[in-house]
């Protein structure tokens, strides 16, 4: 999951807040959260090699839409296979 | 018709008290005739942050119960002819009144008054919805920390499945010299994350402390919350006050810790 290291406490706040608000909002567990983060970490591997630090889930109450940022690793050489 | 705006926040301690004075104040001294209202039944306050706890004869409880006029229950208060206090009872909880109870009271008030202010109880439960019941816009307060900011969030959200026409946002407590640290979030963190409409932002300042001590709100004297509060206040009135001002406070926060650090 995400790490926080290296990470001044403002933007480790506002990342922890990101995701459980949007746990809290779609009423649905935090695991749960990381469960369905996972999932879609595992689906776009098998397809692409992600870079799982930078995933980001994101719910947009007006539009009631979950938005998954899944940013994709560019650099073939760095790149391993998914799981 | 009246503007009825319900001071919230979810969580306790963030400001909502001090915000609710300082904004009634505001609005008095733009010339608008108005009413604080305190709904925190059993733990007022209100009173003790506008200094006029020695005034109190009636109060909300007696209006609604019919013990006595509105007339007799409001105090006027000390610095500005057109503000008015409705005290909250000491004795009571908040199951003394009903939510129908309320927007009668408000419907009341706003026969006489341009702007009624309702301080709300900290809490999502009685006290939160008799306050809401009949506020036509509310103002959520919350401060840059994650506890402060998820509570906000779940009232926002309880706010707008009540069909609250508006709600907006004011950030309490701000330290810009942390936020220039990265250790605190920014206004636009704290937007971003909770997507409502901003209406302004308060720095961190020991004025406000000073204030609440003598008894005496500071919106609109010559110091950086003052000055916040008064600006907001300006917004809620309508004018278009630009949010420039952050920048600005940004750059007196700056020389005035320079100023500090010699």
């Amino acid at each position: 999951m995400i790490h926080f290291r290296n990470k001044r406490s403002g933007h480790v706040a506002k990342d922890r807040l990101k995701l459980l608000l949007v746990s809290e909002r779609l009423d649905c567990s935090p695991q749960m959260m990381t469960m369905l983060q996972n999932d879609m970490i595992r689906a776009v591997s098998r397809y692409f090699t992600v870079q799982e630090q930078k995933v980001e889930i994101r719910y947009l109450k007006d539009t009631t839409t979950v938005l998954a940022k899944i940013p994709l690793k560019a650099d073939i050489q760095e790149s391993y296979p998914g799981f | 018709m009246s503007e009825i705006i319900v001071v919230t926040s979810g969580k306790g301690g963030v400001g909502k008290t001090t915000v609710t004075a300082n904004l009634g104040l505001g609005l008095a001294k733009l010339n608008k005739k108005v009413v604080v209202v305190d709904t925190d039944i059993g733990l007022r306050n209100l009173d003790v942050v506008l200094g006029l706890e020695n005034r109190i004869v009636y109060n909300l409880i007696d209006v609604i119960e019919g013990s006595c006029r509105m007339k007799q229950a409001l105090i006027r208060d000390k610095q500005c002819d057109n503000l008015c206090l409705l005290p909250s009872a000491q004795t009571r909880d908040k199951t003394a009144i009903t939510p129908e109870q309320m927007i009668k009271l408000t419907d009341d008030l706003s026969e006489e008054f341009d702007y009624i202010l309702l301080d709300c109880p900290a809490g999502i439960e009685q006290g939160f919805k008799n306050a809401i019941a009949g506020a036509n816009r509310a103002i959520v307060v919350t401060t840059p920390e994650v506890s402060a900011i998820r509570d906000a969030d779940r009232i926002i959200g309880l706010l707008q499945a009540n069909e609250m026409p508006r709600v907006q946002l004011i950030i309490n407590r701000l330290r810009m010299d942390m936020i220039r640290r990265g250790e605190m979030m920014s206004v636009e963190d704290v937007t971003e994350i909770l997507a409502v409409e901003l209406l302004g932002a308060i720095p961190d300042d020991e004025a406000v402390v000073i204030a609440t001590n003598q008894g005496e709100p500071l919106c609109g004297q010559d110091s950086m919350s003052g000055q916040a509060f008064l600006n907001i206040c300006r917004r809620i009135a309508g004018e278009d006050v630009p949010f420039l001002n952050f920048q600005a406070k940004q750059g007196v926060f700056k020389r005035l810790s320079g100023i500090f650090k010699k």
